[in-house]
């Protein structure tokens, strides 16, 4: 039988529950996997502005940075980096370029060694537009998002260079030819060691046999 | 090796006395009994060119590789030194072996597939001609396996070969002018060429490669003056793609039926069912047959595709005049590890129960070493010749091999120490045979893998793939070794095992010699009887191509060898010492000896009139 | 969706179970109820009137007999209740008889996919969201998932089996008669979990047969210019993740589109499946069903029309 104080209690436990499964219900956050959670729709390029860019502009000296200072949209979302792993296998992207992306059929995702770029919006362009030597051109297979993403995945395995840093990009390129397989590891700047004063060559032609080779290293 | 069941002489006939005494003998006595039956082996080295030019890829239609020239021998094969080089300036791999025709030397290079025709006549070897076909760059992104090209032809009076992108070219062999160049598939769609066409008759027989881009592979035949396409067999689809008609009979009942080549898939998955023919072919002149295998079933993921997946990771024989299949044999139906049936098959006459048996010996990816009625497609030996885990053995009436149920991959989950891994206990580097010892001379891999299966999807143009692996050496720490069979016994005589991959092809000479290369460099040059290294050279890079001999035009003996790693080798390009790339042709003598130099005779420029005809330098032409 | 009324044999012994307890208890509950209230007011009119502390302490024999008639007719009940129980499970664990063939059901966020195995191997395909079983013959399921756990239930059909993954579950069903039936993923899986519906279609023998031979086909050529155009434009936009079989489309982490058309509802239950739904569905994707991992595609009008016209093809 139900008496007063019975009833008070149920009450104040009914409202506990209540408090407990409303903090529950606030505190929830979409499950792992969701791909297009938390999107900034808002903050994307306008494609425009990539899929205008010369080639040359990512490929060559470059005078006009715009465009290779566009920011990844996801930059610093983990979950971003997750998916595009999720892409990067489900898309085929492992299949050319292997599943530690260190190459195979496909250049090597995880050196310095970028022939057409390797900043967050160059690595875009890439996937976007395909490129001469076999990439599959995705911009009309995957949506903005799902490149990003993929860029974002590329970007967490150490090759890439940071947004706007194409000149970290261009010191470090070697004239990697368009026939020749990429190399695998790679010293990202030269040393080009300079000769002291006094090891310098004298300036007058030596008279008869062959000059003296300075000490202290050629390049 | 000890252990891992096969079977040997399942249909055979009762024995004779004798057969039966001297195979107890050769069990006895390991080394130098097989001599004994070493003259029962026996090869058609039809078309029998002349015996110091090399015409084909495998020299002669049974694919022997055996050069009938004895200059340089066990004897004297310690004074081999380098006689010229040549470098072709490509940093692909080097899968191929020069041409001689005459006074001529005959190369391609890998990607951009550049022909070269190299003038013997003169010192040095120097570029008679070039011809440079422009193949689309797409084709590199599109090939599974480097942009290499594993060889190419030379019959009537042209140089024929694949580009990468799917065209087959002939080119005029005297002035480098090309003849035609026909078409062959679409690159773009993840369609690559790399085999060498071989040519029988007047027909040059090209196929694709693309097992692992989702392409339903194909065998076709040109016609040798035209390049028009005559007739095109698939490896999957209705009998009327694959070519099956009356003429068909193969010789295990589970190979009978209508359209099987769609049944034993899943709804419409043959359209992208592999079986790329894209390795070596043998003909047989007598029978009139050709012979060649398929690659793998496409993806690579089993669970996609339940089902026999005929006709993968099989061998076809059939006519060369119309493409009809005469027999077939699936070496390892609905293949769950990449297990391409297309190595080389070498043709040889052996006694099999004391009946002389035309068969042909192939040496699978799948690690068993199978010796077939080469007339009805009978297995008659099935035993492995390197360390396989796959399989308990076969079934010895239906030949079919017994799969072992934990070593199927399912998707997701890592399935470890599968060997052989994907690339076999053997791929593709062509084995060879000496009708002096009736051995035949492989390098053979020593590796297992670690593999994850994802499923994939079809995406065309991309991978249709799904084999995450790592590889490492099987038991023995050794990735490779070179080693002698008796396809008779179905053992092997000797074995050298190599540190290194050893994925070069093999070459026997009549001078006793087997020549190799391992991928870390090194050509060697072994006693064909007893195995012992009498020779080494280091080279500059690793060695995958196929080893040749000729005679020059100054009648000397010469061993040519390209060296320039790539292809299937770089799965262990992890290993410390491991070599850079290289695109360099290496040619030997004895004592290095050949043309002499090309220096011009030099002019003085003090005083005297002209050249002291007392300083004529002898043997300076 | 009722569970409480079922139409086959993998389902109706549990349901006549729930049905036969609810009565058995209600019962039960009447004459408890009956009895104490009997008791209470039965007692309190014989003494009504009198001096409460007066009562007489009587012992008689009756009392310990309610007691043992109480727990021999409750041992009685459960002991049948238990015993009708351990009956049910028997007669759901499995089907009578061979089941027809196997369907490989695979769950995945937030849609169906189901893979007929056929006799031969040419006759397997795969299907998403809708199933359609032979009236009478049981069919045996394999169940899996690729991302995280959902749970298979046709209420009027079957009871719920999680898919898990890593791991194949087996259940089975068996439609007594023919119908359609709605079905819900119910466990817990994320963002879209409320719409991840599926329909099983119970169909008379023949009818199922063709069905399948009908699922066979692979996608019709274009037939017109108009429907090429559609063509081209859904193989570059939609293959990467879709199949149309006959067609370069082969993307297998979004449902199997080439029977589309056979379905009633597209995105696993959520619409009625006609031309408009579809355009309106590819466009506004996220809109109906926020965080699914279709994207909205945004096509120009004339390319909507055109891909709503080849689709409409996928019969």
């Amino acid at each position: 039988m139900a008496t007063r104080a019975t009833g008070r209690s149920m009450v104040s436990a009914l409202r506990a529950v209540s408090i407990i499964a409303a903090a529950l219900l606030a505190s929830y956050e979409p499950v792992a996997g969701d791909s297009t959670a938390a999107a900034p729709t808002s903050g994307l390029p306008p494609e425009a502005v990539l899929a205008s860019l010369p080639l040359a502009e990512l490929a060559g000296a470059v005078r006009d940075p715009a465009g290779l200072v566009v920011a990844n949209p996801f930059e610093g979302d983990k979950q971003a980096i997750e998916d595009g792993h999720r892409l990067f296998i489900a898309m085929n992207c492992a299949g050319c370029h292997g599943y530690d992306a260190a190459g195979n059929m496909g250049p090597n995702l995880t050196d310095k060694a970028w022939r057409y770029g390797g900043t967050p919006s160059a690595i875009y362009q890439s996937i976007f537009q395909g490129r001469p030597q076999g990439m599959p051109s995705w911009g009309r297979a995957l949506p903005a998002q799902d490149i990003w993403k993929l860029v974002s995945f590329i970007g967490s395995l150490g090759g890439s260079y940071r947004t706007g840093q194409h000149q970290d990009w261009l010191n470090g390129d070697h004239g990697v030819t368009s026939t020749a397989p990429e190399v695998t590891t790679l010293e990202p700047t030269f040393n080009v060691p300079t000769l002291r004063e006094a090891d310098k060559p004298p300036d007058t032609p030596l008279a008869g046999g062959s000059p003296t080779p300075a000490p202290g290293g050629t390049p | 090796m000890t252990g891992q069941t096969g079977f040997i002489i399942a249909n055979a006939p009762s024995m004779s006395l004798a057969t039966i005494w001297l195979s107890a003998a050769g069990l006895i006595m390991s080394g130098v009994t097989h001599f004994a039956l070493a003259a029962d082996v026996s090869a058609n080295f039809a078309p029998n060119d002349p015996p110091g030019e090399w015409h084909s890829q495998a020299r002669d239609y049974a694919n022997t590789r055996y050069s009938p020239l004895d200059e340089i021998n066990a004897g004297n094969v310690k004074q081999l030194r380098i006689a010229w080089s040549f470098s072709d300036g490509v940093n692909y791999g080097h899968e191929g072996a020069p041409l001689v025709v005459g006074a001529t030397m005959y190369v391609v290079a890998p990607f951009p597939n550049v022909a070269y025709a190299l003038d013997l006549s003169k010192p040095g070897a120097p570029i008679k001609w070039t011809y440079a076909p422009d193949p689309s760059p797409l084709a590199i992104g599109k090939a599974c396996c480097d942009a290499v090209v594993r060889g190419w032809a030379f019959a009537d009076g042209k140089l024929i070969y694949n580009l990468l992108d799917d065209h087959t070219v002939a080119v005029d062999a005297e002035t480098g002018k090309q003849v035609w160049r026909t078409k062959m598939g679409n690159v773009e769609n993840g369609e690559t060429m790399t085999m060498p066409p071989f040519v029988v008759g007047n027909k040059v027989l090209v196929g694709n490669s693309g097992g692992e881009m989702g392409k339903i592979g194909w065998l076709a035949a040109l016609d040798i003056g035209t390049g028009k396409e005559i007739w095109r067999a698939y490896s999957a689809g209705t009998d009327q793609l694959v070519k099956i008609g009356s003429d068909f009979h193969p010789f295990y009942d589970w190979m009978k039926g209508k359209d099987l080549g769609v049944t034993t898939w899943p709804a419409d998955m043959w359209k992208t069912g592999g079986g790329a023919a894209w390795g070596w072919i043998s003909y047989d002149p007598e029978l009139h047959l050709i012979y060649y295998g398929t690659s793998n079933p496409s993806p690579r993921v089993p669970t996609q595709r339940p089902g026999l997946n005929f006709w993968t990771s099989a061998i076809f024989a059939r006519d060369p005049e119309t493409g009809a299949a005469k027999w077939a044999y699936v070496f390892t139906p609905h293949d769950q590890w990449d297990y391409d049936g297309v190595n080389e098959s070498i043709l040889v006459d052996l006694p099999i129960g004391g009946k002389t048996r035309k068969a042909l010996v192939h040496f699978d990816r799948n690690a068993y070493a199978y010796t077939i009625d080469r007339v009805t497609g009978e297995v008659l030996i099935a035993t492995p010749y390197a360390y396989q885990n796959w399989s308990s053995g076969f079934d010895a009436k239906t030949a079919m091999p017994i799969v072992r149920p934990e070593m199927q991959p399912k998707p997701e989950v890592k399935l470890s120490n599968v060997c052989p891994p994907d690339i076999g206990g053997k791929d593709w580097q062509p084995s060879a045979f000496s009708p002096k010892t009736g051995l035949l001379y492989a390098g053979i891999f020593n590796i297992c893998m670690d593999v994850t299966d994802h499923r994939q999807s079809y995406i065309p143009g991309t991978p249709y793939d799904g084999m995450e692996m790592t590889r490492h050496p099987a038991p023995g720490d050794n990735w490779g070794e070179f080693m002698s069979w008796d396809p008779v016994t179905g053992r092997k005589a000797w074995a050298i095992k190599e540190k290194y991959m050893t994925m070069s092809g093999a070459l026997a000479t009549a001078g006793d010699l087997v020549f190799y290369g391992t991928v870390d460099g090194w050509f060697r040059a072994v006693n064909a009887k007893t195995g012992e290294v009498l020779w080494s050279q280091k080279l500059g890079s690793g060695i995958i191509g196929a080893p040749m001999t000729y005679l020059g035009p100054d009648g000397r003996q010469y061993v040519a060898i390209y060296s320039g790693v790539g292809g299937a080798a770089m799965v262990s390009k992890a290993m410390p010492g491991f070599p850079a790339r290289g695109s360099t042709l290496y040619v030997f003598s004895i004592n290095g000896e050949s043309l002499p130099n090309g220096a011009p005779t030099p002019t003085t420029t003090t005083g005297s009139a002209g050249p002291n005809p007392q300083t004529n330098r002898s043997g300076q032409r | 969706m009722t569970f409480m009324r079922t139409f086959g044999p993998a389902a109706d012994p549990i349901t006549s179970l729930g049905w036969g307890m609810t009565v058995i208890c209600s019962a039960v509950v009447v004459v408890i109820g009956a009895l104490l209230m009997g008791t209470m007011w039965g007692r309190a009119s014989r003494f009504a009137g009198g001096d409460l502390s007066q009562l007489p302490i009587v012992r008689t024999e009756a009392g310990l007999k309610w007691i043992y008639v109480g727990v021999a007719v409750s041992t009685g009940i459960l002991l049948g209740m238990i015993t009708w129980t351990l009956i049910t499970l028997d007669a759901v664990a499995g089907p009578s008889g061979t089941p027809a063939f196997t369907i490989e059901v695979r769950g995945h966020q937030w849609w169906w996919e189901a893979r007929y195995i056929g006799q031969s191997s040419d006759r397997t395909f795969i299907t998403a969201n809708e199933l359609h079983i032979p009236v009478g013959r049981s069919v045996h399921l394999e169940l899996l998932s690729d991302d995280v756990i959902h749970s298979f239930w046709i209420p009027a059909l079957a009871g719920k089996t999680d898919v898990i993954p890593g791991q194949t579950n087996v259940a089975w069903i068996e439609a007594a008669r023919s119908g359609v039936y709605r079905g819900q993923c119910t466990e817990f899986c994320g963002e879209q979990h409320a719409q991840m519906a599926m329909y099983v279609i119970a169909d008379p023998p023949a009818q199922f047969q063709s069905w399948w031979d009908a699922q066979l086909a692979s996608a019709p050529q274009p037939n017109s210019d108009a429907v090429a155009h559609g063509q081209a434009i859904v193989m570059e936009r939609c293959g990467a993740c879709h199949s149309i079989r006959g067609t370069g489309a082969g993307g297998i982490f979004g449902p199997d589109l080439t029977h589309l058309m056979s379905r009633r509802t597209i995105a696993a239950g959520t619409l009625p499946n006609d031309g408009e739904n579809l355009a309106h569905w590819i466009s506004h994707t996220q809109a109906i069903k926020p965080g699914n991992r279709m994207p909205t595609i945004a096509l120009p009008p004339d390319e909507l029309v055109a891909v709503a016209t080849y689709l409409q093809t996928l019969q």
